[in-house]
């Protein structure tokens, strides 16, 4: 039996060559009971395909239900998105007269503050020295898979770096999604929103700038960790 | 293989899936919520309910996964063209099935089919007919009886994990012992029969 399952599945592997492909099948054809045998091992792949995909259809809904929008708004909460809209172009002005100034100089940071992580800071475990190393001598992927699974303990460092790491891979997405959940961290100091930005900027599709120059104004407002870099720059 | 893709975002995401593990589902959330106005242009473009549009549009997504997974997605058109495609052919499909009022068939007759695709078409015929001897539900009990190791090492499998992934996510000492406790469980479900 457990031959006959070996064989089935180098069939659905793609592993047997023209004639042993035909060869099964005609066996299929004339064989009743290998037939059922994979009939089986069809139906297995199928059922717990099936399992898996319910699994995942209402995990997908889940993130649905988080990204749903109120389908109705009211005319005063129009008037409002409007009135804010209206100031948030009166004080964002200044930054779109400097616009391709401000890609210029977040990609500056990134080169100056990214190309090298030091390892005086948190470097009291092994792995995430190692990590650093790896980091500073270049192998960025390497770095990037070992801070991202020490980030998966909720870890700030991890997750600040493992994000850095996909920023210099210019894995964006990878990066906005790090720095995204290192923002909902409860921290005294948390650079989150303002390297959500950063990485905005360099990647720049789309809606990117305008999104990143209101969290820069966010950051500069609340002053949390940036903002004094952003004060130079809008000198 | 991925020459053809529009943009480097597109290929990060299939990287990323292909990959495996951790990075592999928060690949797939990305990819899900990338395209998520699919919904709404199904609702509006094919004049079906929002929560039809949304299950329309998760198994499009899930089709695409194991696309990618199955290295059929060989990037000729943009991911975006690609969800598109496939999720306007499966609400015109839903439309067509509300139309007709036909029962739903017991069995998802395109994941049976992308599962053999690599069998004649008489053959499969075959196949199917032996499956639809049981009801989906009844097979679906017996999946689930079949015992939480089983279970738990034929969903990674069925999910497209390769054996050398499951190793490092599940208690076993090497790939060999993957591959033959996946075949005894396989053979426990046949004795059930």
């Amino acid at each position: 039996m457990e031959n006959e399952l070996a064989l089935i599945e180098s069939f659905f592997n793609n592993e047997l060559s023209e004639p042993e492909r035909q060869a099964f099948e005609t066996r299929c054809k004339t064989n009743q009971a290998f037939a059922e045998t994979v009939a089986l091992y069809v139906k297995t792949k199928y059922g717990f395909t099936q399992l898996q995909r319910a699994k995942r259809k209402a995990e997908f809904e889940e993130l649905r239900k988080k990204h749903k929008m109120p389908v109705m708004a009211t005319a005063a909460v129009k008037y409002s998105i409007a009135a804010i809209i209206v100031i948030c172009i009166t004080i964002l002005s200044w930054w779109y007269l400097s616009e391709p100034k401000l890609t210029e100089l977040a990609d500056a940071y990134i080169k100056e503050n990214f190309s090298t992580l030091s390892t005086t800071m948190s470097a009291d475990k092994d792995t995430f020295k190692k990590a650093i190393s790896l980091f500073n001598e270049g192998q960025l992927t390497k770095a990037a898979a070992i801070f991202d699974s020490l980030a998966e303990y909720n870890n700030p460092e991890a997750l600040k770096y493992a994000g850095i790491s996909y920023l210099r891979l210019q894995k964006y997405s990878l990066a906005l999604e790090h720095f995204a959940t290192l923002q909902k961290q409860n921290l005294q100091s948390n650079p989150g929103t303002f390297y959500y930005a950063l990485t905005l900027l360099q990647r720049n599709q789309n809606n990117d700038l305008t999104e990143a120059k209101k969290l820069l104004e966010k950051v500069r407002n609340e002053k949390t960790e940036g903002w004094q870099e952003i004060e130079k720059w809008s000198l | 293989m991925f020459q053809f893709l529009h943009n480097d975002a597109d290929s990060e995401i299939i990287e990323g899936i292909l990959k495996g593990g951790r990075e592999r589902q928060k690949c797939e959330n990305i990819l899900y919520e990338k395209y998520l106005y699919f919904i709404k242009e199904g609702v509006r473009k094919h004049q079906i309910e929002e929560h039809e549009s949304a299950s329309v549009y998760s198994d499009t997504i899930l089709s695409v996964i194991d696309h990618i997974l199955g290295r059929r997605f060989e990037g000729r058109a943009s991911l975006k063209t690609y969800i598109y495609q496939i999720f306007s052919n499966q609400c015109v499909s839903l439309i067509r099935k509300k139309a007709t009022n036909r029962a739903a068939p017991t069995f998802d007759t395109v994941l049976l089919s992308e599962i053999m695709y690599l069998m004649g078409d008489d053959t499969q015929s075959i196949i199917q007919q032996i499956i639809e001897q049981e009801e989906e539900t009844t097979l679906l009990q017996r999946l689930d009886a079949v015992g939480k190791k089983c279970k738990e090492l034929l969903l990674l499998w069925a999910n497209g994990y390769s054996d050398k992934e499951i190793l490092d996510m599940l208690t076993y000492s090497s790939v060999d012992v993957v591959k033959v406790s996946r075949m005894r469980c396989i053979d426990k479900l046949r004795k059930t029969y």
